[in-house]
């Protein structure tokens, strides 16, 4: 069933997220969708620290205008919408204000996401793909059912 | 604790330049025939790399190898491990 998760800001969408540096104890965070973020989630500095995420690694991203940006520092986590189960994924600790969450965030969760006008709605791909099958079907069952035009006779 | 015991924590631009190098000059060539797309995650402490087909997996296997290794994750035939996406190109 489609779950509202979040709104549109200033034109922004953002939704509710928990995150949880071992999937256990957990915070709520507001993030902001970018689906042009191939990542899972990228997170202020503060709120890693606050979360208690260990930096393991690092990796390079390229960036909207082509280049390539400065290595950041990526931890593992775990995060998920609320009412979810956790999902794990490599947190990016960004010097950023906000947290964002990209599109492996989005595939691991298997969320399809909505963005409407008046919020943001997601439901899950597997009842997804179901409902697209059922009004796939039920197209045809029309199609077939639907009486040919009379051809005029010239 | 003599000195050359206290293993120094390196910086996020000397992992990464490490990380680049050891690819360039151990993985490169073979990886970008045979495993186009795939991420890998050099271990900077001995060199060792290990490849997966996500990111996350890629670190969390590198992990279970090294608990205590420093890592670059990159993707086999890309310039970066990840596309950042406006905001984050963007925002200050």
């Amino acid at each position: 069933m489609p779950v509202r998760v979040g709104s549109l800001v200033n034109g922004h969408p953002y939704i509710e997220i928990l995150v949880s540096p071992d999937g256990e104890k957990s915070a709520k965070q507001t993030a902001l969708i970018d689906t042009g973020f191939s990542g899972f989630i990228s997170i202020p500095i503060e709120s890693a620290k606050l979360m208690g995420l260990k930096a393991h690694a690092t990796a390079l991203y390229t960036l909207a205008n082509g280049k390539t940006s400065s290595p950041v520092p990526l931890a593992h986590g775990y995060a998920c919408l609320e009412g979810d189960p956790f999902v794990q994924g490599l947190f990016s600790i960004s010097e950023h204000a906000s947290t964002v969450v990209g599109m492996d965030f989005l595939i691991r969760c298997g969320k399809v996401l909505v963005i409407a006008p008046n919020g943001i709605v997601t439901m899950d791909a597997a009842e997804f793909e179901a409902s697209l099958k059922h009004s796939s079907a039920l197209g045809n069952e029309a199609t077939a059912k639907a009486p040919t035009k009379a051809k005029p006779n010239l | 604790m003599p000195k050359e015991l206290v293993r120094a924590t390196p910086s996020c631009q000397d992992i990464a330049e490490r990380g680049e190098a050891i690819y360039g000059e151990k993985y490169r060539a073979e990886l970008e025939k045979t495993s186009n797309g795939r991420f890998i995650a050099i271990n900077v402490t001995n060199g060792d790399a290990t490849l997966a087909d996500t990111g996350e997996d890629a670190i969390r296997l590198a992990l279970e190898k090294d608990p205590s290794g420093f890592f670059h994750l990159m993707r086999v035939g890309h310039k970066a491990a990840f596309e950042a996406g406006w905001y984050m190109s963007c925002a200050r």
